[in-house]
C-alpha cells in the first residue's frame, strides 16, 4: 500500500475536540501538507519520542467518554423515542410539580448574560449558544439522567437533540412558553450577581484580600493569567468546588463568561450562595489594564 | 462522485457523506439521523454503507436509525465488538460504492478497532482518505481512552507507517 502525497484528509474533528490535545482550525488538507506540519508525522521521529509526546499533555477525558463509547456498542433506542418524551410542554404549575416530585434536573440553556439576570430557582445554566453537549457531558453526571428543560421558545427540538447526541435520551418535556411564562406566574426567582472589571478593580481596592477563582482549563491559566490568583477549572468542578470557602465572597471568572456562570449555577444548585460572576471574564479584565497578568507562554495542548 | 464534510461545531466533529453512481456512504455520523435522510433524498441515493471509524467516545452515533431506516449495512474495522449486527471489515478491504471503491485500512491506535477509509476513484487513483481520530489535522487521537496496554506503541508503527507510506 502507498499513499499519495495529494490525498485529502478528511479527520473526525477539528479544534475543540477532546479527543486530540493540538488540533488545527482547519477541518481538511493534504497528507502531503500534514506529513510536512503534524508533529506526529515529522520525519525521523523515535517511537520514544512519538510516544511521549503523543502523551504529553493529556488531561483525563470528560466523564461521559467512556459511557458514550458504551452505547455505542449496543443497541440505542431510536432518536425518535427521545424526541417525542421529551418534547412535551408543561405549564408553570405542571412543570413546578414535576420538578418537585422527582429527581430532576432543571437545565437552562439560554445565554449566560440573559440567566443571571433571573432564573428558577436550582436550576443550572449550560448556554446553547457555546460548546453546549460537551459541557452537559462532562458536568452532568449520569446519562439516565431525568431533565427539565427552559429555553429560548422554539429551540425546544433542538437542545433535546443536542443533549441525546452525547446520550442523554431523558428530556421528559420542557417549560411552554420559557422563563418569561415562570416570571409572569409571580413564582420565586434567583438571581446571580454579575460585575464587571471596573467594579471587581474598585472592590479589590477596598479589600486586596478578596477571593479570585480562575475556571479556565489549566492549560489556559498557563499560558496567562491574573497574578496571585488560583486555577480551578470548570472541567473538574468536584474537585473545583473545594477551593471555595462557602462563607467568603468569590468572584468567578473563565475566558469570556460561558463557563463561569454554568459553574455559579451548579454550585449554587449546591448551596454555594457567595459566588460572584465576573462579566466577559478574563478577556475583559485583561483588556481594561487594571489588573496584572503574568507573562503569556505559547499552550503546548489544549486541554 | 461527491464527498460533503457535515461538520458540527458544537462537537467540532465532521460527518462526511460519499456519492457514486446512485449509491452513497455516511462516514461517522451524528444520532439525529434527518439531516443525512435529508441528503439522500436530494441526491436521489440509496444507502450502501455507515461506515464507523471507530467506537466514538465523544458522541452517540446515529448508525442504527440510518441502518434501520434504510437497510444500509454498518462497518466497523477489524476486532470491533459490538450487540448490534454490522460486518467487521478486513484490513485492506475493498467495498465497491457506484463506480469507486472504499478501501478499509485497519489503523489501531486511537482505539483498536479504529480504522481509516481510503476512497479510490473512477480511474483507480486514491482520492481521500476519512481518517476518524487517527490522523487529524496537526494532531494525531489521544491514544489513552482506551486504556489498553501498549497501544500507543502500535499506534507508533500505524502513524510511522502512514508517514512511510504517503510517497
Amino acid at each position: 500500500m502507498t499513499l499519495q502525497e495529494d490525498v485529502i484528509v478528511y479527520p473526525g474533528h477539528g479544534a475543540g475536540s477532546a479527543c486530540g490535545k493540538n488540533m488545527s482550525n482547519e477541518t481538511t488538507d493534504t497528507l502531503g501538507h500534514q506529513l510536512k506540519n503534524n508533529y506526529a508525522l515529522r520525519a525521523n521521529m523515535s517511537k520514544e519520542e512519538f510516544v511521549n509526546e503523543v502523551l504529553t499533555g493529556l488531561m483525563p477525558p470528560p466523564a461521559y467518554f467512556p459511557k458514550n463509547a458504551a452505547m455505542n456498542k449496543m443497541d440505542s433506542q431510536s432518536f425518535k423515542e427521545v424526541i417525542e418524551r421529551g418534547s412535551r410542554p408543561l405549564d408553570v404549575a405542571t412543570f413546578k410539580f414535576v420538578a418537585e416530585e422527582s429527581d430532576v434536573l432543571i437545565l437552562d440553556t439560554r445565554d449566560p448574560d440573559e440567566f443571571v439576570k433571573g432564573f428558577i430557582p436550582g436550576s443550572i445554566n449550560i448556554g446553547l449558544n457555546g460548546n453546549f453537549a460537551p459541557w452537559a457531558g462532562a458536568l452532568i453526571p449520569d446519562l439516565k439522567q431525568e431533565i427539565l428543560l427552559v429555553t429560548e421558545p422554539g429551540r425546544e427540538e433542538e437542545v433535546i437533540t443536542r443533549l441525546s447526541r452525547v446520550g442523554f435520551d431523558y428530556t421528559i418535556g420542557y417549560l411552554d412558553g420559557g422563563f418569561s411564562a415562570y416570571l409572569k406566574s409571580g413564582e420565586l426567582v434567583d438571581s446571580i450577581e454579575s460585575i464587571d472589571a471596573i467594579e471587581l478593580r474598585k472592590r479589590i481596592d477596598k479589600d486586596n484580600h478578596l477571593a479570585l477563582l480562575d475556571v479556565r482549563r489549566k492549560s489556559e491559566y498557563d499560558a496567562q493569567h491574573i497574578l496571585n490568583t488560583e486555577v480551578a477549572p470548570l472541567d473538574y468542578i468536584n474537585e473545583s468546588m473545594s477551593k471555595i470557602h462557602r462563607a467568603q465572597d468569590t468572584y468567578v471568572y473563565c475566558a469570556g463568561g460561558y463557563r463561569s456562570v454554568i459553574f455559579i449555577s451548579i454550585l449554587k444548585a449546591r448551596g454555594f450562595d457567595k459566588l460572584i460572576n465576573v462579566n466577559g471574564g478574563f478577556n475583559a479584565l485583561k483588556n481594561s489594564g487594571l489588573f496584572n497578568v503574568s507573562a503569556y507562554h505559547e499552550p503546548t495542548t489544549l486541554l | 462522485m461527491k464527498i460533503e464534510q457535515i461538520y458540527t461545531g458544537c462537537l467540532a466533529q465532521g460527518a462526511y457523506y460519499i456519492e457514486s453512481n446512485g449509491e452513497a456512504a455516511i462516514v461517522d455520523p451524528l444520532r439525529e439521523f434527518k439531516p443525512y435522510m435529508d441528503r439522500l433524498h436530494k441526491g436521489n441515493a440509496k444507502l450502501k454503507y455507515v461506515l464507523e471509524t471507530h467506537f466514538h467516545a465523544d458522541f452517540v452515533s446515529g448508525h442504527l436509525d440510518l441502518a434501520r431506516q434504510t437497510g444500509a449495512q454498518i462497518v466497523y474495522g477489524p476486532s470491533a465488538k459490538a450487540e448490534f449486527n454490522f460486518h467487521e471489515a478486513m484490513d485492506n478491504e475493498m467495498l465497491p460504492l457506484g463506480n469507486v471503491f472504499i478501501k478499509v485500512l485497519h489503523t489501531p491506535g486511537h482505539t483498536m478497532e479504529s480504522s481509516c477509509f481510503l476512497v479510490i476513484d473512477e480511474h483507480g487513483k486514491e482520492h481521500a482518505l476519512f481518517s476518524g481520530d487517527t490522523l487529524f489535522i496537526g494532531d494525531v487521537g489521544r491514544p489513552d481512552l482506551a486504556q489498553k496496554e501498549k497501544l500507543h506503541k502500535k499506534y507508533w508503527r500505524v502513524i510511522y507507517t502512514i508517514h512511510c507510506e504517503i510517497k
